[in-house]
Protein backbone atom coordinates (compact mmCIF):
# COMPACT_ATOMS: atom_id res chain seq x y z
CA UNK A 1 0.00 0.00 0.00
CA UNK A 2 1.11 2.97 -0.81
CA UNK A 3 0.77 5.02 2.56
CA UNK A 4 2.50 2.14 4.14
CA UNK A 5 5.52 2.62 1.87
CA UNK A 6 5.51 5.92 2.14
CA UNK A 7 5.50 5.82 6.19
CA UNK A 8 8.29 3.16 5.63
CA UNK A 9 10.28 5.83 3.45
CA UNK A 10 10.06 7.94 6.90
CA UNK A 11 11.42 5.49 9.22
CA UNK A 12 14.55 7.55 9.50
CA UNK A 13 18.18 7.57 9.82
CA UNK A 14 21.02 5.55 10.44
CA UNK A 15 22.64 3.32 13.70
CA UNK A 16 26.05 2.80 12.10
CA UNK A 17 27.76 6.60 12.46
CA UNK A 18 27.38 9.24 9.72
CA UNK A 19 29.73 11.75 8.29
CA UNK A 20 31.16 13.94 11.13
CA UNK A 21 33.29 16.95 10.38
CA UNK A 22 35.98 16.48 8.21
CA UNK A 23 39.29 17.64 8.72
CA UNK A 24 38.63 20.64 6.54
CA UNK A 25 36.14 21.94 9.24
CA UNK A 26 37.77 23.61 12.05
CA UNK A 27 36.70 22.68 15.28
CA UNK A 28 35.17 25.99 16.08
CA UNK A 29 32.11 25.03 14.44
CA UNK A 30 29.58 23.34 15.84
CA UNK A 31 29.06 19.69 14.93
CA UNK A 32 25.65 19.00 13.38
CA UNK A 33 26.52 16.16 11.86
CA UNK A 34 25.11 12.39 12.60
CA UNK A 35 21.43 11.66 11.85
CA UNK A 36 18.30 13.63 12.97
CA UNK A 37 14.80 12.94 13.30
CA UNK A 38 11.62 14.15 14.36
CA UNK A 39 8.51 11.95 14.51
CA UNK A 40 6.28 14.47 12.97
CA UNK A 41 4.69 16.66 9.88
CA UNK A 42 4.50 20.36 9.98
CA UNK A 43 6.17 23.28 11.54
CA UNK A 44 6.37 24.32 15.30
CA UNK A 45 5.37 27.27 16.51
CA UNK A 46 8.18 30.25 17.03
CA UNK A 47 9.09 31.00 20.22
CA UNK A 48 7.02 34.54 19.81
CA UNK A 49 5.41 36.35 16.99
CA UNK A 50 3.51 35.73 13.74
CA UNK A 51 3.58 31.95 12.99
CA UNK A 52 3.00 29.25 10.26
CA UNK A 53 -0.67 28.09 8.78
CA UNK A 54 -2.11 25.18 11.16
CA UNK A 55 -4.41 22.57 10.59
CA UNK A 56 -8.10 23.58 11.43
CA UNK A 57 -9.29 20.63 11.67
CA UNK A 58 -6.68 19.60 14.35
CA UNK A 59 -8.17 21.50 16.62
CA UNK A 60 -9.80 19.60 19.89
CA UNK A 61 -10.41 16.05 20.29
CA UNK A 62 -8.53 15.70 16.74
CA UNK A 63 -5.38 17.28 17.82
CA UNK A 64 -3.00 14.54 18.74
CA UNK A 65 -4.78 11.85 16.48
CA UNK A 66 -2.03 9.76 14.85
CA UNK A 67 -0.60 10.28 11.35
CA UNK A 68 1.09 7.10 11.34
CA UNK A 69 -1.28 5.19 9.22
CA UNK A 70 -2.19 7.71 7.10
CA UNK A 71 -3.40 11.05 8.46
CA UNK A 72 -7.29 10.74 8.70
CA UNK A 73 -7.95 14.10 8.79
CA UNK A 74 -8.51 16.52 5.69
CA UNK A 75 -5.78 18.89 5.54
CA UNK A 76 -7.84 22.11 6.07
CA UNK A 77 -5.38 24.99 6.57
CA UNK A 78 -6.20 27.79 8.78
CA UNK A 79 -7.43 30.66 6.16
CA UNK A 80 -7.67 33.34 8.70
CA UNK A 81 -4.14 33.34 9.82
CA UNK A 82 -3.19 36.67 9.33
CA UNK A 83 0.31 36.20 7.77
CA UNK A 84 -2.03 35.37 4.72
CA UNK A 85 -2.73 38.17 2.28
CA UNK A 86 -6.23 37.72 0.71
CA UNK A 87 -5.93 35.95 -2.38
CA UNK A 88 -3.38 33.81 -0.53
CA UNK A 89 -6.50 33.10 2.36
CA UNK A 90 -8.24 32.42 -0.99
CA UNK A 91 -6.21 29.82 -2.48
CA UNK A 92 -5.65 28.41 1.38
CA UNK A 93 -9.48 28.25 2.11
CA UNK A 94 -9.82 26.33 -1.70
CA UNK A 95 -7.19 23.85 -0.97
CA UNK A 96 -9.00 23.23 2.34
CA UNK A 97 -12.29 22.70 1.11
CA UNK A 98 -10.14 20.56 -2.22
CA UNK A 99 -8.89 18.53 0.91
CA UNK A 100 -11.74 17.68 2.69
CA UNK A 101 -13.53 16.86 -0.65
CA UNK A 102 -11.20 13.40 -0.25
CA UNK A 103 -7.95 14.87 -2.55
CA UNK A 104 -4.24 15.45 -2.20
CA UNK A 105 -3.41 19.34 -2.87
CA UNK A 106 -0.17 18.74 -5.13
CA UNK A 107 3.11 19.47 -3.22
CA UNK A 108 6.68 18.06 -3.64
CA UNK A 109 6.11 15.02 -1.94
CA UNK A 110 3.31 13.54 -3.56
CA UNK A 111 4.79 14.90 -7.17
CA UNK A 112 8.03 13.55 -6.50
CA UNK A 113 8.76 17.25 -6.81
CA UNK A 114 11.99 19.05 -5.51
CA UNK A 115 11.96 19.89 -1.12
CA UNK A 116 12.51 23.33 -1.18
CA UNK A 117 12.77 24.88 2.33
CA UNK A 118 10.26 25.81 3.68
CA UNK A 119 8.40 23.09 2.70
CA UNK A 120 10.93 20.57 3.23
CA UNK A 121 10.74 21.11 6.99
CA UNK A 122 7.16 20.83 7.16
CA UNK A 123 7.33 17.15 5.61
CA UNK A 124 11.11 15.76 6.20
CA UNK A 125 11.95 13.71 9.50
CA UNK A 126 14.93 12.32 8.89
CA UNK A 127 17.91 13.89 8.17
CA UNK A 128 21.77 14.38 8.13
CA UNK A 129 24.36 17.05 7.44
CA UNK A 130 27.60 16.77 5.90
CA UNK A 131 29.46 19.78 6.95
CA UNK A 132 32.55 20.44 4.39
CA UNK A 133 34.78 23.65 4.86
CA UNK A 134 32.94 25.58 1.72
CA UNK A 135 29.96 23.47 1.84
CA UNK A 136 27.23 21.30 3.47
CA UNK A 137 25.49 18.52 2.00
CA UNK A 138 22.40 18.10 3.49
CA UNK A 139 20.49 14.08 2.59
CA UNK A 140 16.83 13.95 3.69
CA UNK A 141 15.20 10.58 4.08
CA UNK A 142 12.25 10.77 2.06
CA UNK A 143 12.87 10.31 -1.41
CA UNK A 144 16.68 10.54 -1.03
CA UNK A 145 16.29 14.59 -1.26
CA UNK A 146 19.76 16.01 -1.66
CA UNK A 147 20.43 19.66 -1.29
CA UNK A 148 23.59 21.47 -1.14
CA UNK A 149 24.20 24.93 0.78
CA UNK A 150 27.86 26.86 0.02
CA UNK A 151 29.15 28.40 2.69
CA UNK A 152 30.51 32.12 2.70
CA UNK A 153 29.30 32.73 -0.46
CA UNK A 154 26.89 34.61 -2.42
CA UNK A 155 23.72 34.56 -4.27
CA UNK A 156 24.73 35.05 -8.39
CA UNK A 157 23.67 38.09 -9.15
CA UNK A 158 21.61 37.26 -11.90
CA UNK A 159 20.36 33.88 -10.49
CA UNK A 160 18.00 31.39 -12.38
CA UNK A 161 15.37 29.87 -10.54
CA UNK A 162 15.52 26.52 -9.64
CA UNK A 163 13.33 24.16 -7.80
CA UNK A 164 15.52 23.95 -4.88
CA UNK A 165 16.58 27.32 -4.63
CA UNK A 166 19.61 28.97 -4.24
CA UNK A 167 20.91 28.74 -0.71
CA UNK A 168 24.19 30.16 0.92
CA UNK A 169 25.30 29.55 4.41
CA UNK A 170 27.92 30.66 7.49
CA UNK A 171 28.25 30.03 10.81
CA UNK A 172 27.90 32.98 13.51
CA UNK A 173 29.40 31.42 16.67
CA UNK A 174 27.18 28.08 17.28
CA UNK A 175 24.70 29.18 15.16
CA UNK A 176 24.26 27.78 11.07
CA UNK A 177 22.80 30.50 8.89
CA UNK A 178 20.87 29.55 5.50
CA UNK A 179 19.77 31.76 3.50
CA UNK A 180 17.77 30.78 0.22
CA UNK A 181 16.20 32.40 -2.60
CA UNK A 182 15.69 31.49 -6.04
CA UNK A 183 13.21 28.98 -5.69
CA UNK A 184 11.37 28.31 -8.89
CA UNK A 185 7.71 27.99 -9.00
CA UNK A 186 6.71 24.68 -10.32
CA UNK A 187 2.54 23.59 -10.26
CA UNK A 188 3.38 21.86 -6.77
CA UNK A 189 5.73 24.42 -5.20
CA UNK A 190 4.07 25.04 -1.64
CA UNK A 191 4.53 26.15 1.91
CA UNK A 192 3.36 23.59 3.51
CA UNK A 193 0.76 20.67 3.45
CA UNK A 194 -2.18 23.00 3.65
CA UNK A 195 -0.97 24.02 0.04
CA UNK A 196 0.16 27.60 1.12
CA UNK A 197 1.39 29.13 -2.05
CA UNK A 198 4.18 31.31 -2.34
CA UNK A 199 5.84 33.20 -4.93
CA UNK A 200 9.41 33.78 -6.69
CA UNK A 201 9.83 36.00 -3.68
CA UNK A 202 10.28 33.73 -1.20
CA UNK A 203 12.97 33.55 0.87
CA UNK A 204 13.65 31.63 3.78
CA UNK A 205 16.31 32.06 6.46
CA UNK A 206 17.13 28.94 8.65
CA UNK A 207 19.09 29.27 11.98
CA UNK A 208 20.64 25.87 13.20
CA UNK A 209 21.34 25.30 16.95
CA UNK A 210 22.44 22.10 19.48
CA UNK A 211 20.04 22.52 21.92
CA UNK A 212 19.34 20.57 25.56
CA UNK A 213 17.82 16.92 24.21
CA UNK A 214 15.78 17.47 26.99
CA UNK A 215 14.50 20.22 25.41
CA UNK A 216 13.69 19.09 22.05
CA UNK A 217 12.33 16.17 23.26
CA UNK A 218 9.99 18.52 25.20
CA UNK A 219 9.41 20.34 21.93
CA UNK A 220 8.26 16.99 19.94
CA UNK A 221 6.11 15.94 22.78
CA UNK A 222 4.25 19.41 22.75
CA UNK A 223 4.20 19.28 18.70
CA UNK A 224 2.91 15.27 18.81
CA UNK A 225 -0.49 16.52 21.00
CA UNK A 226 -0.91 19.34 18.53
CA UNK A 227 -0.44 17.05 15.05
CA UNK A 228 -0.08 13.67 15.88
CA UNK A 229 2.60 11.30 15.60
CA UNK A 230 3.39 9.99 12.53
CA UNK A 231 6.29 7.08 13.51
CA UNK A 232 7.72 6.96 16.42
CA UNK A 233 12.25 7.72 16.02
CA UNK A 234 14.39 6.25 18.83
CA UNK A 235 16.78 8.42 19.70
CA UNK A 236 20.14 8.32 20.81
CA UNK A 237 19.56 8.50 24.87
CA UNK A 238 23.71 8.83 24.76
CA UNK A 239 23.45 12.01 22.93
CA UNK A 240 23.21 14.80 25.39
CA UNK A 241 22.11 17.34 22.34
CA UNK A 242 19.06 18.43 20.62
CA UNK A 243 19.07 20.55 17.15
CA UNK A 244 17.03 23.25 16.58
CA UNK A 245 16.12 25.09 13.26
CA UNK A 246 14.54 28.65 13.74
CA UNK A 247 13.02 29.58 10.24
CA UNK A 248 12.20 33.02 9.09
CA UNK A 249 9.71 32.99 5.77
CA UNK A 250 9.44 36.23 4.45
CA UNK A 251 7.16 36.57 0.65
CA UNK A 252 5.91 40.04 0.61
CA UNK A 253 3.63 39.15 -2.27
CA UNK A 254 2.24 36.33 -0.11
CA UNK A 255 2.26 37.54 3.37
CA UNK A 256 1.55 40.13 5.46
CA UNK A 257 4.78 39.97 7.61
CA UNK A 258 7.84 38.02 7.65
CA UNK A 259 6.62 34.78 9.93
CA UNK A 260 8.95 32.33 12.38
CA UNK A 261 8.31 28.49 12.66
CA UNK A 262 10.90 26.07 14.64
CA UNK A 263 11.85 22.60 13.59
CA UNK A 264 12.91 20.28 16.44
CA UNK A 265 15.34 17.21 16.08
CA UNK A 266 16.59 14.40 18.23
CA UNK A 267 19.67 12.38 17.65
CA UNK A 268 18.60 8.97 16.39
CA UNK A 269 20.06 5.50 15.95
CA UNK A 270 17.36 4.07 13.68
CA UNK A 271 18.49 2.66 9.96
CA UNK A 272 18.24 5.15 7.43
CA UNK A 273 15.79 3.75 5.12
CA UNK A 274 15.29 4.32 1.46
CA UNK A 275 12.47 6.34 -0.07
CA UNK A 276 12.20 6.13 -3.84
CA UNK A 277 9.33 8.31 -4.79
CA UNK A 278 8.69 6.40 -8.25
CA UNK A 279 7.71 3.54 -6.25
CA UNK A 280 5.93 5.08 -3.54
CA UNK A 281 3.87 7.34 -6.00
CA UNK A 282 3.34 4.44 -8.79
CA UNK A 283 -0.30 3.96 -8.45
CA UNK A 284 -0.86 7.56 -7.39
CA UNK A 285 -0.77 9.20 -10.45
CA UNK A 286 -2.23 6.35 -13.04
CA UNK A 287 0.82 6.15 -15.05
CA UNK A 288 0.40 2.47 -15.64
CA UNK A 289 3.07 -0.15 -16.13
CA UNK A 290 5.95 2.91 -15.64
CA UNK A 291 8.53 1.12 -17.74
CA UNK A 292 6.27 1.82 -20.80
CA UNK A 293 7.81 4.71 -22.37
CA UNK A 294 5.42 6.45 -24.71
CA UNK A 295 5.59 7.88 -27.60
CA UNK A 296 6.18 11.47 -27.86
CA UNK A 297 4.38 13.34 -30.95
CA UNK A 298 7.27 16.06 -31.32
CA UNK A 299 10.95 15.86 -30.32
CA UNK A 300 12.03 17.55 -27.11
CA UNK A 301 14.50 19.61 -29.07
CA UNK B 1 11.25 10.52 -35.65
CA UNK B 2 14.68 9.89 -35.62
CA UNK B 3 15.95 7.36 -33.33
CA UNK B 4 18.06 9.93 -31.77
CA UNK B 5 15.10 12.03 -31.27
CA UNK B 6 13.43 8.99 -29.95
CA UNK B 7 16.29 7.97 -27.55
CA UNK B 8 16.27 11.76 -26.41
CA UNK B 9 12.66 11.81 -25.69
CA UNK B 10 13.83 9.20 -22.93
CA UNK B 11 16.73 11.09 -20.85
CA UNK B 12 16.54 14.77 -21.82
CA UNK B 13 18.55 16.33 -20.22
CA UNK B 14 20.98 14.11 -20.87
CA UNK B 15 20.81 14.36 -24.55
CA UNK B 16 20.31 18.07 -23.98
CA UNK B 17 23.46 18.45 -23.34
CA UNK B 18 24.78 15.69 -25.71
CA UNK B 19 23.16 17.16 -28.59
CA UNK B 20 24.94 20.66 -27.97
CA UNK B 21 28.45 18.88 -27.80
CA UNK B 22 28.07 15.95 -30.32
CA UNK B 23 29.29 18.00 -32.80
CA UNK B 24 31.82 19.70 -31.50
CA UNK B 25 33.32 16.76 -29.15
CA UNK B 26 32.57 13.50 -31.27
CA UNK B 27 34.69 11.29 -29.12
CA UNK B 28 34.83 12.24 -25.67
CA UNK B 29 32.48 13.65 -23.17
CA UNK B 30 29.76 15.59 -22.76
CA UNK B 31 30.61 17.96 -19.85
CA UNK B 32 33.53 20.77 -19.40
CA UNK B 33 35.56 18.92 -16.84
CA UNK B 34 35.65 22.38 -15.06
CA UNK B 35 38.71 23.90 -14.03
CA UNK B 36 40.44 20.52 -13.39
CA UNK B 37 43.88 22.50 -12.83
CA UNK B 38 42.20 23.93 -9.98
CA UNK B 39 41.44 21.07 -7.76
CA UNK B 40 43.52 19.72 -4.65
CA UNK B 41 46.09 18.01 -5.09
CA UNK B 42 46.13 15.54 -2.43
CA UNK B 43 43.53 13.17 -4.00
CA UNK B 44 43.26 10.04 -2.80
CA UNK B 45 40.77 6.82 -1.82
CA UNK B 46 40.75 8.00 1.58
CA UNK B 47 39.86 10.69 0.42
CA UNK B 48 38.24 11.64 -2.93
CA UNK B 49 37.18 14.91 -2.46
CA UNK B 50 39.52 17.11 -0.74
CA UNK B 51 38.00 20.29 -2.11
CA UNK B 52 34.36 21.14 -2.71
CA UNK B 53 34.74 20.86 -6.83
CA UNK B 54 36.43 17.36 -7.51
CA UNK B 55 33.51 14.88 -8.37
CA UNK B 56 34.01 11.93 -10.74
CA UNK B 57 32.01 11.13 -14.56
CA UNK B 58 32.94 8.08 -16.63
CA UNK B 59 35.77 8.69 -18.43
CA UNK B 60 34.10 7.27 -21.29
CA UNK B 61 30.84 7.49 -23.89
CA UNK B 62 30.05 3.99 -22.91
CA UNK B 63 30.50 4.69 -19.17
CA UNK B 64 27.34 3.43 -18.57
CA UNK B 65 28.42 -0.33 -19.67
CA UNK B 66 30.61 -2.42 -17.58
CA UNK B 67 34.42 -2.79 -18.70
CA UNK B 68 35.08 -6.41 -19.12
CA UNK B 69 37.73 -7.76 -16.47
CA UNK B 70 41.28 -7.37 -17.55
CA UNK B 71 42.13 -11.21 -16.71
CA UNK B 72 39.90 -12.87 -18.86
CA UNK B 73 37.48 -14.13 -16.41
CA UNK B 74 33.81 -14.09 -16.42
CA UNK B 75 32.41 -10.49 -17.12
CA UNK B 76 29.50 -8.40 -18.07
CA UNK B 77 26.99 -8.86 -20.11
CA UNK B 78 27.74 -6.82 -23.09
CA UNK B 79 26.49 -6.13 -26.77
CA UNK B 80 27.36 -8.68 -29.45
CA UNK B 81 29.62 -7.88 -31.95
CA UNK B 82 26.79 -7.75 -35.05
CA UNK B 83 24.72 -5.41 -32.78
CA UNK B 84 27.10 -2.78 -30.83
CA UNK B 85 25.67 -0.27 -28.63
CA UNK B 86 26.41 3.02 -29.81
CA UNK B 87 25.51 6.19 -27.52
CA UNK B 88 23.98 9.11 -28.79
CA UNK B 89 26.06 12.04 -28.83
CA UNK B 90 29.18 10.98 -30.44
CA UNK B 91 28.16 11.81 -33.87
CA UNK B 92 26.77 8.15 -34.94
CA UNK B 93 23.68 6.67 -35.29
CA UNK B 94 22.77 6.03 -31.23
CA UNK B 95 21.34 2.30 -30.66
CA UNK B 96 19.71 0.49 -27.91
CA UNK B 97 21.08 -1.76 -26.35
CA UNK B 98 20.88 -5.61 -27.43
CA UNK B 99 22.13 -7.58 -24.60
CA UNK B 100 24.50 -10.77 -25.70
CA UNK B 101 22.87 -13.39 -24.02
CA UNK B 102 25.55 -16.18 -25.03
CA UNK B 103 27.31 -14.71 -21.85
CA UNK B 104 28.14 -18.30 -19.66
CA UNK B 105 27.37 -16.14 -16.72
CA UNK B 106 23.44 -15.97 -17.45
CA UNK B 107 20.87 -18.70 -15.70
CA UNK B 108 18.53 -19.86 -17.69
CA UNK B 109 15.90 -17.60 -16.59
CA UNK B 110 17.92 -14.67 -16.78
CA UNK B 111 18.89 -15.53 -20.22
CA UNK B 112 15.60 -16.48 -21.23
CA UNK B 113 14.00 -13.10 -19.89
CA UNK B 114 16.62 -10.94 -21.65
CA UNK B 115 15.82 -12.69 -24.96
CA UNK B 116 12.56 -11.74 -25.04
CA UNK B 117 13.20 -7.86 -23.91
CA UNK B 118 16.17 -8.53 -27.09
CA UNK B 119 13.03 -9.42 -28.80
CA UNK B 120 11.05 -6.49 -28.22
CA UNK B 121 13.72 -3.46 -29.17
CA UNK B 122 14.60 -5.51 -32.52
CA UNK B 123 11.45 -5.11 -32.97
CA UNK B 124 11.59 -1.30 -31.99
CA UNK B 125 10.41 -1.03 -28.75
CA UNK B 126 12.23 1.49 -26.39
CA UNK B 127 13.55 -0.48 -24.10
CA UNK B 128 13.35 0.09 -20.22
CA UNK B 129 16.17 2.01 -18.58
CA UNK B 130 16.35 2.30 -15.01
CA UNK B 131 17.85 5.77 -14.90
CA UNK B 132 15.43 7.25 -17.57
CA UNK B 133 12.23 6.05 -15.53
CA UNK B 134 13.51 7.67 -12.64
CA UNK B 135 14.04 4.23 -10.76
CA UNK B 136 16.63 3.76 -8.47
CA UNK B 137 19.73 2.40 -9.64
CA UNK B 138 20.88 -0.58 -6.99
CA UNK B 139 24.08 -1.99 -6.53
CA UNK B 140 26.17 -2.37 -8.76
CA UNK B 141 24.00 -0.99 -11.39
CA UNK B 142 24.72 2.48 -9.34
CA UNK B 143 28.04 1.93 -11.19
CA UNK B 144 26.81 2.24 -14.72
CA UNK B 145 23.81 4.13 -13.85
CA UNK B 146 25.05 7.52 -15.44
CA UNK B 147 27.11 8.85 -18.19
CA UNK B 148 27.60 12.16 -18.26
CA UNK B 149 26.52 13.36 -14.45
CA UNK B 150 29.16 12.62 -12.23
CA UNK B 151 29.17 11.19 -8.87
CA UNK B 152 30.17 12.96 -5.61
CA UNK B 153 32.14 11.22 -2.37
CA UNK B 154 31.73 12.56 0.82
CA UNK B 155 34.13 11.02 3.68
CA UNK B 156 33.13 10.80 7.49
CA UNK B 157 34.41 9.22 10.14
CA UNK B 158 32.08 6.12 10.50
CA UNK B 159 30.31 6.47 6.76
CA UNK B 160 30.98 7.28 2.84
CA UNK B 161 28.26 8.73 1.30
CA UNK B 162 28.74 8.80 -2.29
CA UNK B 163 26.04 10.72 -4.45
CA UNK B 164 25.40 9.62 -8.01
CA UNK B 165 24.32 13.64 -9.69
CA UNK B 166 22.30 12.30 -11.81
CA UNK B 167 18.54 11.57 -10.41
CA UNK B 168 20.31 12.21 -7.06
CA UNK B 169 20.70 8.92 -5.93
CA UNK B 170 22.63 8.35 -2.58
CA UNK B 171 24.69 5.43 -1.09
CA UNK B 172 25.74 4.56 2.35
CA UNK B 173 29.21 2.73 2.98
CA UNK B 174 29.03 2.13 6.84
CA UNK B 175 33.46 1.87 7.24
CA UNK B 176 34.62 -0.52 9.41
CA UNK B 177 31.31 -2.38 10.96
CA UNK B 178 30.07 -5.77 10.28
CA UNK B 179 26.82 -6.61 8.33
CA UNK B 180 23.59 -6.31 11.00
CA UNK B 181 22.34 -9.80 11.05
CA UNK B 182 18.74 -8.79 8.86
CA UNK B 183 19.96 -6.37 6.56
CA UNK B 184 16.31 -7.14 5.13
CA UNK B 185 16.33 -5.97 1.37
CA UNK B 186 16.14 -2.51 -0.07
CA UNK B 187 17.19 -0.88 -3.49
CA UNK B 188 20.73 -0.25 -1.78
CA UNK B 189 21.00 -3.15 0.34
CA UNK B 190 23.19 -2.77 3.04
CA UNK B 191 27.16 -1.60 2.30
CA UNK B 192 29.88 -1.83 4.63
CA UNK B 193 33.25 -0.50 3.71
CA UNK B 194 36.89 -0.75 4.44
CA UNK B 195 40.38 0.20 3.27
CA UNK B 196 42.66 -2.15 2.20
CA UNK B 197 45.72 -0.83 1.68
CA UNK B 198 45.12 1.65 -1.74
CA UNK B 199 42.10 0.08 -1.84
CA UNK B 200 38.44 0.65 -0.71
CA UNK B 201 36.42 -2.27 -0.14
CA UNK B 202 32.68 -2.03 -0.18
CA UNK B 203 30.76 -5.54 0.55
CA UNK B 204 26.86 -5.12 -0.11
CA UNK B 205 24.10 -7.55 0.50
CA UNK B 206 20.67 -7.11 1.45
CA UNK B 207 19.40 -5.89 -1.71
CA UNK B 208 15.81 -6.31 -3.39
CA UNK B 209 15.45 -8.07 -6.59
CA UNK B 210 13.89 -5.10 -8.73
CA UNK B 211 16.91 -3.15 -10.07
CA UNK B 212 18.98 -4.70 -13.28
CA UNK B 213 23.05 -5.36 -12.60
CA UNK B 214 23.26 -3.19 -15.56
CA UNK B 215 21.74 -1.49 -18.51
CA UNK B 216 21.44 -5.03 -20.80
CA UNK B 217 18.84 -5.55 -18.25
CA UNK B 218 20.48 -8.39 -16.74
CA UNK B 219 18.54 -9.38 -13.45
CA UNK B 220 19.49 -10.66 -10.48
CA UNK B 221 17.92 -12.06 -7.33
CA UNK B 222 17.71 -10.99 -3.82
CA UNK B 223 20.56 -12.71 -3.20
CA UNK B 224 23.29 -10.92 -4.75
CA UNK B 225 26.22 -9.92 -3.23
CA UNK B 226 28.36 -7.51 -4.49
CA UNK B 227 32.00 -6.22 -3.39
CA UNK B 228 33.48 -3.02 -5.19
CA UNK B 229 37.12 -2.59 -4.92
CA UNK B 230 37.89 0.90 -5.39
CA UNK B 231 41.25 2.52 -6.36
CA UNK B 232 42.92 5.64 -7.59
CA UNK B 233 45.06 5.55 -10.05
CA UNK B 234 46.84 7.35 -13.06
CA UNK B 235 48.23 10.56 -10.64
CA UNK B 236 44.84 10.58 -9.05
CA UNK B 237 42.94 11.56 -12.56
CA UNK B 238 41.05 8.06 -12.70
CA UNK B 239 38.87 5.84 -10.11
CA UNK B 240 38.80 2.46 -10.98
CA UNK B 241 36.51 0.07 -9.15
CA UNK B 242 36.65 -3.49 -9.67
CA UNK B 243 32.91 -5.34 -8.86
CA UNK B 244 32.61 -8.32 -8.29
CA UNK B 245 29.03 -9.79 -8.41
CA UNK B 246 28.00 -12.94 -6.62
CA UNK B 247 23.91 -14.32 -7.21
CA UNK B 248 23.50 -18.27 -7.23
CA UNK B 249 19.96 -17.60 -8.03
CA UNK B 250 20.45 -15.48 -11.47
CA UNK B 251 24.23 -16.44 -12.07
CA UNK B 252 26.07 -19.17 -13.18
CA UNK B 253 29.28 -17.84 -11.48
CA UNK B 254 31.09 -15.21 -10.09
CA UNK B 255 32.04 -12.64 -12.71
CA UNK B 256 33.57 -9.27 -12.74
CA UNK B 257 32.79 -5.85 -14.28
CA UNK B 258 34.75 -3.12 -13.89
CA UNK B 259 34.02 0.86 -14.06
CA UNK B 260 36.39 3.82 -14.78
CA UNK B 261 35.45 7.46 -13.40
CA UNK B 262 37.68 10.60 -14.64
CA UNK B 263 38.32 13.75 -11.95
CA UNK B 264 36.45 16.59 -12.77
CA UNK B 265 35.87 20.02 -11.25
CA UNK B 266 32.17 20.38 -10.81
CA UNK B 267 30.06 20.96 -7.52
CA UNK B 268 26.97 18.76 -6.51
CA UNK B 269 24.52 20.31 -8.93
CA UNK B 270 20.50 20.03 -8.52
CA UNK B 271 19.22 17.17 -10.40
CA UNK B 272 15.30 16.42 -10.23
CA UNK B 273 14.35 13.46 -12.23
CA UNK B 274 10.75 13.24 -12.32
CA UNK B 275 11.21 17.12 -13.51
CA UNK B 276 12.91 16.14 -16.21
CA UNK B 277 10.31 13.30 -17.69
CA UNK B 278 7.07 14.94 -16.38
CA UNK B 279 6.88 17.15 -19.21
CA UNK B 280 7.09 15.47 -22.25
CA UNK B 281 5.34 12.27 -22.07
CA UNK B 282 1.93 13.56 -21.75
CA UNK B 283 1.69 11.90 -18.43
CA UNK B 284 -1.00 13.56 -16.00
CA UNK B 285 1.24 14.23 -12.78
CA UNK B 286 1.30 17.93 -12.45
CA UNK B 287 -0.36 20.41 -11.97
CA UNK B 288 -3.36 18.07 -10.21
CA UNK B 289 -3.28 14.74 -8.81
CA UNK B 290 -5.99 11.82 -9.08
CA UNK B 291 -5.29 9.72 -6.09
CA UNK B 292 -8.06 8.39 -4.49
CA UNK B 293 -5.89 8.16 -1.36
CA UNK B 294 -3.74 10.39 1.06
CA UNK B 295 -0.26 9.78 1.49
CA UNK B 296 -0.51 10.45 5.08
Amino acid sequence: MAVHRVIAALLLVSAAGFPELTAAAADTVPDFSGPWGRNMFNFEPPDTGPGPIVNLRRLGADAGRSAADGDPIPLVGDYNNPILKPEAAAVVKKNGEYSESGHDVPDPSNQCGAYAPPFLFAIQQGMQMIQRKDDIVVLYTQNAQVRRIRLNSSHPRNLKPTPSGDSIGHYEGETLVVDTIGIKLEPYTVVDRFGTPQSEAMHVVERYRLIDAKDAQAALDRQVKTVGETAPIVPDRNYDKGLRVELTVEDPKVFTTPWKANVTYRRVIRGYNEGACAENNVDRFHLGDLKHVPTANTPDF
Amino acid sequence: MSKFSRSCLTATVSCAVAALLSSAQAQNNFLNDGNVAGLAKDVSIHNLAPDTQTSWVPDRPTGDDFLPPIDGSPGPVMSPKDRPYVPNGNGRQPTYRIADTSNPILKPWAKEQMEKANAEVRAGKVPYITRERCWPAGVPGFTVYTRVQPIHFYHGKKEITIINELNTQVRHIYMDVPHSKNPGHSWYGESVGHYDGDELVVDTIGLNDKTFVDNYRTPHTDQIHVIERFKVIEGGNILQSTVKVEDPGAFNMPWTGVQRWKRIARPLEEYLCEESNADFYGYDVVPIPTASKPDF
